[in-house]
């Protein structure tokens, strides 16, 4: 029983970087944009968060000034894909190379290693003695709550809001949405500012929530996993969130079964993405949804 | 009828876009370096001295561009066609892992039997990790970014599983396997330093890339690259095709890493295909998708990241500003009006 | 072969037939499924259910969107004229082109299709609209093909252009190619073709001679009208 509490609890923590990651990615993809920097903006804002709070900030301060830095490396990716027109794949995988190459840098120049302030778990009254789910539903640091909640915004927005509207236009029919007003460079800017909003925010819950720290390989391929949970998700917030969870849960197992199996640590660790390919191949099999103008 | 021949190849190259970002990214390190208190020219000096300044150094530079010319070589068909396989950590480490068990299965066996054999393994066994995602593609379009990086991290689980298992070496708690036999080592290209032949073997790719961009297939794979359904009227199998191309930059990747563990490391370790696992991808992009272009970008980083090193002890700049760097080069590159959007 | 992409409307029950030497003018508005028949016709498509019989031989295809579909614009005009040579052993020999005989054939087919003043290795993007049809044109036709399928052919081209690819055309009935033209230009399609059928909403609707009846009969048809009269 000890097991599966642990498992729920920390699944549902897991979950919450790629959850935040994925709403940014969500938004840039059913604009019609692929962010393959995403690693590196979570990276930059991972790296600003914890910055911000070991120079004394204060956490809702670093949680602001996560999100900014994201939304300002994002912006570099408007700026040469949207705006200079350059390749939307190569100037991401620039990104998640230089981001994340810039965030080691300064902390190693710098000497820069201590620990952030341990986040403090909000446990919601009641709620959260309700057994197996109560504690992992209810019982999780700020960031938990706060993904929640940007959860349910971006899908009121994709499905009752104009501006959702306007953002999936773009995505799938670009010369279309100009011919009505809408100019697809500035949705597809305004998009991306978002998803690198949302990605400092992701890089931020770990470094400022489940980790502590920052480290040179903070992020580990959540980025990308994140890319393959919006594919798996059909460009659903639904869908892709169900992805999150389920890659929460994966991470979570490989934390805790070697406690009640002997099944070795390393093999454990191809088993995410062992799953991530899965996804990939379930995903295209079935009828795409993908916004037209998408590209790989 | 030479002289502006060379003249305009020479111009070509100065204005093109690859070195323009060099050259913009240089500034903008530059800028850094006095924002952090670092004296450019001493890290300049550093970088100098460690590329030119002895056969020793100048050795090392080949030892670190080989893997790296081998990898981008083989990548150019696969990047032509829009194909971004970013999968050759994975591919190298399948590469060395294979070439490992074979030497060290077979510590008697002549040189000149157990040097190609592990090169063959090799080859084959990066071709086959890059044909898992290269497979999906041709079949089922799955997206080859993810899919090759997830097969990095497959690869580096095994690897860790197997270093510290089955083939742990005896002798440490190190996650490292036992020492390579020496049947299985590289001969050096010249005494005094480490360069070995794995460079002739990568060199030799590109007369061959050369000779394909000449040839009926290397049409066929031009056409796919910029219209593949002409391609197909043209006698095209595009999965096919998908599957070959993904599966040379794999092949190669793994050349690379049989390279990385029977001429320098002599044992495998977890992180064999660090740094050169992503930067092979760099040298391509930088080489602008030609096989001179990787010789020339190819020796350029392996320089680099032999004087990165370097440059911690002799000027006080840590090596990620390495990294810093090709990812600004990249970005400045990549951040011009372009066709495949 | 891979569908080029999924159109909006699919086609139901086709049934068609063209006689060798015979245009047959496709009509129909834009959405009536033109684009999907051209591309089952010329092979690019493969239909989910149904079937084509024809004789063996090379079949020709001048797609109505040139520059995505005809064309790789980057590529050289001599990359661009031997997409079907280089599939015939004249051409090739093993791994090799052979260049001299692709040389001659090429210098050929650019004075036979009436492109002039054309260099071999400069981007076919050089060329002007009408030249640059003219080149397909002249692609295709060179294989000698028992059935050409054009899709909107003349859109876009000069007066000049546009009585070379007729010529063209012509020139290929005359061999004994069938053709079949779809457009939705009907002066074109009464010069040219024999006769008329018409597409609408993914079926043929009916077919026109326009001999006995007019234009109005015809564009009646088109637009969804019935011979009856009933929508």
């Amino acid at each position: 029983m000890e097991f599966i509490d642990t498992v729920a609890n920390s699944s549902i923590r897991l979950m919450v970087p790629l959850l935040l990651a994925m709403l940014g990615e969500l938004i840039s993809e059913r604009s019609g944009i692929m962010n393959v920097g995403l690693e590196g903006m979570m990276a930059a804002g991972a790296f600003a968060g914890f910055m911000a709070s070991i120079l004394g900030f204060g956490l809702p301060a670093a949680i602001v000034i996560a999100m900014i830095v994201g939304l300002l490396s994002a912006g570099l990716m408007a700026l040469g894909t949207v705006w200079m027109r350059g390749n939307s794949i190569l100037v991401g995988f620039a990104l998640f190379i230089l981001l994340p190459g810039l965030a080691n840098f300064i902390l190693v120049q710098e000497h820069a290693s201590k620990a952030t302030p341990a986040l403090a778990n909000i446990n919601v009254p009641y709620l959260s003695s309700i057994p197996v789910i109560g504690s992992a539903l209810f019982s999780q640091n700020i960031f938990y709550y706060l993904a929640v909640l940007l959860t349910v915004l971006v899908w009121i927005m994709f499905s009752r809001t104009r501006t959702g509207l306007i953002i999936s236009a773009v995505g799938h029919d670009p010369a279309k949405a100009e011919t009505k007003g809408i100019s697809p460079r500035w949705v597809q800017t305004c998009a991306l500012l978002a998803c690198g909003a949302f990605a400092g925010l992701g890089g931020a819950s770990l470094s400022l929530g489940a980790v502590g720290s920052f480290t040179p390989n903070i992020i580990g391929g959540r980025g990308f996993i994140v890319i393959a949970i919006v594919i798996l998700g059909r460009w659903t917030v639904l869908g892709a969130a169900a992805g999150a969870f389920l890659m929460g849960l994966l991470e979570a197992l490989k934390l805790n079964l070697p406690q009640v199996s002997s099944i070795p640590i390393h093999l454990l660790g191809a088993v995410p993405w062992a799953v991530v390919i899965a996804m990939l191949i379930v995903s295209a099999r079935m009828r795409s949804s993908a916004p037209r103008t998408l590209i790989a | 009828m030479t002289a502006p021949f060379k003249r305009s190849v020479l111009m070509a190259v100065l204005t093109s876009n690859a070195v323009t970002a060099i050259v913009i990214a240089v500034i903008l390190i530059v800028c850094m370096f006095f924002a952090v208190g670092v004296d450019p020219i001493a890290a300049a000096n550093v970088l100098w001295r460690s590329t030119f300044g002895s056969l020793r150094t100048f050795g090392e530079g080949l030892v670190r561009a080989t893997p790296l010319l081998m990898i981008s070589v083989t990548l150019l068909p696969s990047l032509r066609a829009g194909l971004y396989n970013i999968g050759a950590p994975g591919q190298l480490g399948a590469g060395a892992l294979s070439a490992t068990v074979v030497a060290l299965n077979m510590p008697n066996a002549p040189s000149w039997l157990i040097v190609p054999i592990c090169a063959v393994v090799a080859l084959v066994a990066g071709g086959a990790a890059a044909a898992i995602p290269g497979y999906l593609k041709a079949r089922w379009k799955t997206n080859e970014i993810v899919s090759t990086l997830a097969m990095n991290f497959i690869v580096v689980a095994i690897l860790g599983y197997l270093l510290n298992g089955p083939l742990q070496s005896d002798f440490a708690n190190l996650p490292q396997s036992p020492s390579l036999p020496a049947n299985s080592g590289l001969p050096l290209l010249f005494t005094g330093a480490r360069a070995h032949i794995g460079l002739l073997v990568a060199l030799a790719f590109v007369p061959a890339l050369l000779a394909l961009d000449r040839s009926l297939v290397g049409y066929r794979l031009r056409l796919f690259n910029f219209n593949p359904v002409l391609a197909t009227r043209a006698g095209v199998n595009p999965k096919a095709y998908v599957l070959w191309l993904m599966t040379l930059g794999g092949a190669g990747a793994g050349l690379a890493g049989w390279m990385q563990v029977a001429a320098i490391d002599h044992r495998l370790y977890p992180g064999v295909a660090n740094p050169i696992g992503y930067a092979g991808l760099f040298v391509a992009l930088l080489g602008a998708l030609h096989p001179l272009g990787c010789i020339a970008a190819a020796y350029l980083l392996g320089a680099l990241l032999y004087g990165g090193a370097a440059m911690q002890v002799g000027a006080g700049v840590s090596p990620e500003i390495i990294q810093v760097f090709l990812g600004l080069i990249l970005f400045v590159y990549a951040a011009r009006p372009n066709t495949n959007r | 072969m891979p569908s080029i992409y999924k159109s909006e409307s699919d086609l139901h029950a086709i049934d068609f037939s063209v006689r060798a030497g015979e245009v047959v003018g496709v009509a129909g508005v834009v959405g009536s499924g033109q684009t999907m028949l051209a591309e089952v016709l010329a092979g690019v498509v493969i239909p989910q259910s149904g079937s084509t019989s024809r004789d063996p031989g090379p079949i020709a295809y001048v797609p109505e969107n040139r520059h995505r579909d005809a064309l790789a614009l980057p590529l050289s005009i001599h990359d661009n004229l031997i997409v079907h040579m280089q599939k015939r052993p004249a051409f090739a020999k093993g791994p090799w082109l052979r260049r001299e005989a692709i040389g001659k054939q090429i210098a050929e087919t650019l004075s036979s299709s009436r492109v002039y003043g054309a260099v071999q290795d400069a981007p076919a993007s050089s060329l002007s609209g009408g030249n640059q049809q003219k080149l397909v044109l002249g692609r295709e036709l060179e294989q000698n093909p028992i059935l050409l399928v054009a899709h909107n052919p003349f859109r876009g081209l000069d007066v000049r252009a546009i009585q070379d690819v007729r010529d063209a055309v012509n020139g290929a009935c005359r061999a004994g190619c069938g053709v079949v033209m779809i457009s939705s230009d009907l002066d074109e399609l009464v010069q040219l073709a024999h006769r008329i059928v018409v597409l609408f909403a993914g079926r043929i609707v009916g077919e026109v001679d326009l001999q006995k009846e007019g234009l109005e009969a015809l564009g009646r048809l088109m637009g969804g009208v019935a011979h009856d009269g009933a929508l």
